[in-house]
């Protein structure tokens, strides 16, 4: 455990939720919540690539933005690269490049050039160390001239590419990627996907976390994979141990077995 | 030196945003233009002195300046946090290295410079109507602009850990913004008020940045002179500040407890 990228373990996430009038009479002490994640815990290798699989509404988004120190956990533990991310999230921050799933998350006047600069050096880089970086990063995810039009006018793709490009900014040892090919054409797809495989985690050792609906993508990219279901960790193991764990055939058949004998 | 790079980053962002809709830019400076031919005509009107003996016109203009700076430490804070939350930037910029308190510090810099330019805009504007600042004691005027600061802005911050945690229906903004438009003395002087009211005036930090706003610019009234008042602003930020800043702390807990940093 000591030595992972990633570490969780039983890890819980119940959000508050409203009574309605007619509970807080009938029941004024029940405790109410809606519970995301139940006990899930995972580990994940320096260097491995590993998938988060699972229906809408599973959980993924939230176990990635709980590591990304966005959200506090209710309990257990959870660690990247050795830091608490309750306790030591400051720390936590500068291991982890987060790409979230929305790609909205840039300011639409501004460039994309512009927008990295800005995300740079609240990062701490200094204006001229950040410039270099940024030109490095944007050369990385393969965004030519248009990164200097502004973000208002990017297609879905130099979206999802700027968000990567962003998450990539601090050379993180760790990237949490939430569905980053989910806006792009098949052939955009297989080059992010080549990029994620071959030059993130082969190339240069990063470990990735991919939360992906495509399991082409998840099998493409990962060495492992995690099945969710409603807050629940069914299975994590490679590709084909997942397959073998639920009785054979292609990954889809596999995780509608995992999910149906959960239902 | 890695904080006044984010203190220019957070300048740049302000102003190339703002830069970017020309438009609008060019018409809020024309606004405060006629907003000043507006009140130099209704001043006119009303001819008469303040029991203080300033005339009405530089009473009103001190009083729209400092109340427009007011209002911007008041909204810029729930502003920024609220445009963050719209642009889908709140949780990128949480995700970064600069902590959560840094952030609404510096997001609220160019809001300041604005305000700043904006009320220097209405007394410039106010001498091109004829008005003169032969007394001015700018020590005073600073003074009291750099303690006015902090007493604001501690409002301005829990109005902005209420967008974070209640997303709308802020009641400080309500409050402050609405009791000093009619206490806070920007339109008349607080003597034509009933006693009670006057009374109420002075929990209001704007009564005493106003009175100390006006007797440094109009009448050169000196630094001791003012300190009573100075130091009530002073005891405003002093109390204020730190509990905002505590406040906005938990605020920004309670959001990643429940989930709703990016809900508005």
């Amino acid at each position: 455990m000591s030595g992972a990228a990633v570490a969780v373990q039983n890890l819980t996430k119940t959000f508050p939720a409203r009574k309605g009038l007619k509970t807080l009479l009938r029941c004024p002490l029940r405790p109410s919540g809606i519970e995301v994640l139940r006990d899930v815990s995972l580990e994940v290798r320096p260097g491995e690539a590993v998938g988060l699989l699972g229906p809408n509404g599973a959980g993924k988004t939230t176990l990635l933005e709980i590591l990304s120190t966005l959200l506090l956990p209710t309990g257990g533990r959870a660690r990247v690269c050795g830091f608490e991310v309750v306790n030591q999230a400051a720390h936590v921050r500068k291991v982890v490049g987060y790409c979230p799933a929305a790609s909205q998350s840039f300011y639409p006047r501004l460039t994309g050039v512009g927008n990295l600069e800005f995300f740079a050096v609240l990062n701490d880089f200094r204006p001229r160390e950040a410039k270099e970086k940024i030109e490095m990063v944007l050369d990385l995810v393969g965004m030519d001239g248009a990164s200097h039009a502004p973000f208002q006018w990017y297609s879905e793709g130099m979206k999802q590419r700027l968000s990567l490009a962003r998450a990539l900014l601090t050379d993180p040892p760790v990237l949490l990627l939430d569905e980053p090919t989910k806006s792009l054409d098949p052939l955009l797809q297989g080059e992010v996907r080549r990029f994620l495989r071959r030059t993130l985690v082969e190339k240069l050792g990063k470990t990735v976390l991919l939360v992906t609906h495509s399991l082409a993508e998840a099998e493409e990219v990962c060495d492992r994979l995690a099945i969710i279901y409603r807050g629940k960790s069914l299975s994590v193991g490679t590709p084909q141990e997942v397959r073998k764990a639920f009785g054979g055939g292609d990954l889809a058949a596999a995780l509608e077995r995992a999910v149906g004998a959960e239902r | 030196m890695r904080g006044t790079w984010k203190a220019w980053a957070f300048l740049k962002l302000g102003l190339l945003t703002d830069i970017s809709y020309k438009l609008s830019f060019a018409f809020q400076v024309l606004d405060i233009l006629l907003g000043i031919a507006a009140f130099y005509f209704l001043a006119r009107l009303l001819g008469e002195k303040t029991p203080q003996g300033y005339e009405s016109f530089p009473f009103i203009l001190i009083g729209m300046a400092v109340n427009g700076y007011m209002t911007t430490s008041l909204v810029c804070f729930a502003e920024g946090i609220r445009g963050d939350q719209l642009m889908g930037t709140l949780k990128a910029v949480l995700t970064t290295r600069t902590s959560p308190l840094a952030l609404i510090l510096l997001s609220s810099l160019y809001p300041f410079v604005r305000a700043a330019v904006d009320a220097g805009l209405y007394l410039v504007g106010g001498m091109l109507f004829g008005l003169s600042f032969g007394q001015v004691n700018v020590p005073a005027a600073l003074l009291c602009f750099l303690v006015s600061l902090p007493a604001f802005s501690g409002i301005g911050i829990l109005s902005a850990t209420f967008t974070l945690v209640f997303k709308r229906g802020d009641p400080l903004l309500w409050l402050f913004g609405s009791l000093s438009w009619l206490l806070g003395g920007v339109f008349y002087p607080l003597e034509v008020l009933p006693p009670f009211l006057q009374q109420t005036a002075q929990l209001l930090p704007i009564t005493h940045a106003l009175e100390v706003m006006r007797a440094a610019l109009l009448s050169g009234a000196p630094v001791a002179e003012l300190l009573p008042q100075i130091g009530v602003l002073a005891l405003f930020g002093f109390i204020g500040l730190p509990i905002s800043l505590i406040g906005f702390c938990l605020g920004v807990r309670r959001a990643r407890v429940t989930g709703t940093l990016s809900h508005y």
